[in-house]
């Protein structure tokens, strides 16, 4: 195992798609306070009340940007694996499937938070000075950035199973870069649907300058019952969970997200093992 | 080139890839006819084929962003390049055979979708209710754009040896450009003016209106519009949503596009080492 693992790191350092992906985190990263900056201006040039940009608004995009690019960098990374033979010759060597499956997995989780942390160093050297500290306390910031990182190495065991199961790298490509595509927009939806308000509040508004009452009344597109508790759990799952995570950064992210984190990639893990066991390698 | 032409047509023809993404085509406008038919009846809206029959267009970059570097990024990885150049083919006809075939798919994957729209639209939903004119152009347009994007897709395909990087450039680069059409379809949609209401001690409700600080003008907004209606993505949210003020503009932007990606495509195409 260590062997694999000091084999991989050195794959890990020498590979283009991480360094490509680094820098990509760590670009856009940079040029979020940027455009934050620029927004910030212009409104108090427009002479806007409330022109403020606050550095918490840049620093909740990584774990969307990182699920994406980690869907990419395991693709490629373990694809090549394949290509070049490389897995063959560690079998070849005597190690076994479940110890080449799972030094795979420990490089592919590591390459996928230190995407996050990248972001994460970019951001702040350039947000901090530009629009200042955030203004979420410190702790709830630092619990958010470590449920982020552990649902990003979720979502990375994922993609590293699809592509040490997939033989062909460009069909591994597009399945991961799909899922990741999609598990987002899902989020997005259910977050939408998990938002309804069960009751419309009473509400006033303006007709012909008069001021007319509007009683409270049911919603009838609120999801509730089995409907509302598999929504919730999708909801929970990684992937969709970036959006349940930027949702809730400022007043605490719950404690189950991180745990179904943690289970999910126990549960990839062990069906990669179980599936790459029985794999034909050709 | 016939030849040339003839061959890719056969191995379009015999590969899964194309019948399925042909067949995911199809499947997809019944899943958007049948959406709307649920949405009717359960939420009573009023629907309209119009809002259906151009949808593809928003999804068109994606599923040539997919095929493109899948079907042509082989040719790399079997040789068949090589191959073609031995037997005395020149590169720009090697070239110009993978654009016309990619634009062929492109077209019978839209065709697939309008033909879904056509059997399960028109009985449930009805007919169009756009005027012929609109409806010419906004198929005319969207058959440019689908063309622009071939040609930026298959020069980023030709010009990298390696299936798999095409794959994911064409992907993550597609999905790069929908999101920024997004960001500023929302920035030039916002709102010039402000309806603001004051409230006096009397009780007496005064509305005014304020200028919107994050409404776009003069050169700006311009520019904006320039790159909303230049961006193949810009044009397929205006596609699909059959929203376009310009159709000559969007159509000569979307013919500037394909012709420039295809001429630097074949350029660089000419001085890769083919290994």
């Amino acid at each position: 195992m260590m062997n694999l693992l000091s084999a991989g790191f050195f794959r890990l350092w020498r590979s283009k798609s991480f360094w490509v992906s680094l820098a990509v985190m760590a670009i856009v990263g940079a040029i979020e306070p940027l455009f934050g900056y620029a927004a910030m201006a212009e409104l108090a040039a427009n002479g806007s009340m409330d022109a403020s940009v606050s550095l918490d608004s840049r620093y909740i995009i990584f774990p969307f940007l990182s699920g994406i690019l980690s869907s990419a960098f395991c693709a490629l990374f373990v694809g090549a694996g394949h290509s070049d033979g490389g897995i063959r010759s560690k079998l070849a060597a005597g190690h076994r499937r479940a110890v080449v499956y799972l030094s795979e997995l420990i490089l592919c989780v590591t390459a996928g938070a230190l995407l996050c942390l990248g972001y994460i160093a970019a951001v702040l050297a350039t947000g901090i000075p530009l629009l200042g500290p955030m203004r979420t306390p410190l702790l709830t910031v630092l619990w958010y950035t470590l449920c982020a990182v552990i649902m990003t190495t979720a979502i990375t065991a994922l993609f590293t199973t699809i592509s040490i199961l997939c033989h062909n790298k460009a069909v591994a490509a597009v399945a991961c870069i799909f899922l990741a595509y999609f598990l987002l927009f899902l989020g997005i939806f259910l977050n939408a649907r998990l938002a309804e308000p069960e009751f419309y509040p009473a509400h006033q508004s303006i007709e012909d300058g008069q001021i007319v009452t509007v009683e409270a009344r049911p919603n009838p597109g609120y999801i509730r019952g089995m409907k509302r508790a598999v929504y919730q759990f999708l909801f929970d799952l990684p992937g969709c969970q970036a959006v349940q995570l930027s949702v809730t950064m400022t007043t605490g992210v719950p404690p189950r997200l991180p745990l179904w984190s943690l289970a999910s990639m126990t549960m990839f893990a062990g069906l990669g093992v179980a599936l790459f066991r029985k794999k034909d390698l050709k | 080139m016939v030849n040339l032409l003839s061959a890719n047509l056969l191995r379009l023809r015999k590969s899964p890839l194309f019948w399925e993404m042909s067949a995911l085509s199809f499947a997809f406008g019944a899943f958007m006819c049948i959406t709307r038919v649920y949405e009717r009846s359960t939420y009573g809206f009023s629907v309209s084929l119009d809002s259906v029959f151009f949808g593809y267009a928003m999804v068109m970059g994606i599923v040539m962003a997919t095929f493109i570097p899948m079907f042509f990024g082989t040719e790399h990885s079997d040789g068949t390049i090589r191959n073609k150049l031995a037997i005395g083919h020149s590169r720009v006809a090697i070239y110009l055979s993978g654009l016309i075939v990619s634009f062929g798919a492109a077209v019978t994957f839209y065709a697939a979708y309008l033909l879904a729209c056509i059997v399960v639209g028109i009985p449930f939903i009805g007919n169009l209710d756009l005027p012929a004119s609109l409806t010419a152009a906004a198929l005319c347009g969207s058959l440019l754009m689908a063309a622009a994007f071939c040609a930026i897709f298959l020069s980023v395909t030709m010009n990298q040896s390696r299936k798999a990087t095409s794959v994911v450039v064409c992907l993550l680069g597609t999905f790069l450009l929908l999101i920024l059409a997004v960001v500023i379809n929302a920035k030039l949609n916002a709102p010039e003016f402000i309806d603001l209401y004051s409230l006096d001690v009397d009780g007496v409700c005064t509305p005014r209106i304020e200028p919107n600080p994050a409404y776009l003008s003069g050169m700006e907004r311009e520019v904006y519009r320039f790159l909303y209606d230049l961006l193949p993505t810009g044009q397929a949210i205006q596609y699909s949503n059959v929203a376009f003020t310009s159709p000559i503009r969007l159509m000569g932007l979307g013919a500037a596009v394909s012709m420039i990606s295809a001429a630097a495509g074949a350029a660089l195409f000419q001085r890769k080492d083919l290994r």
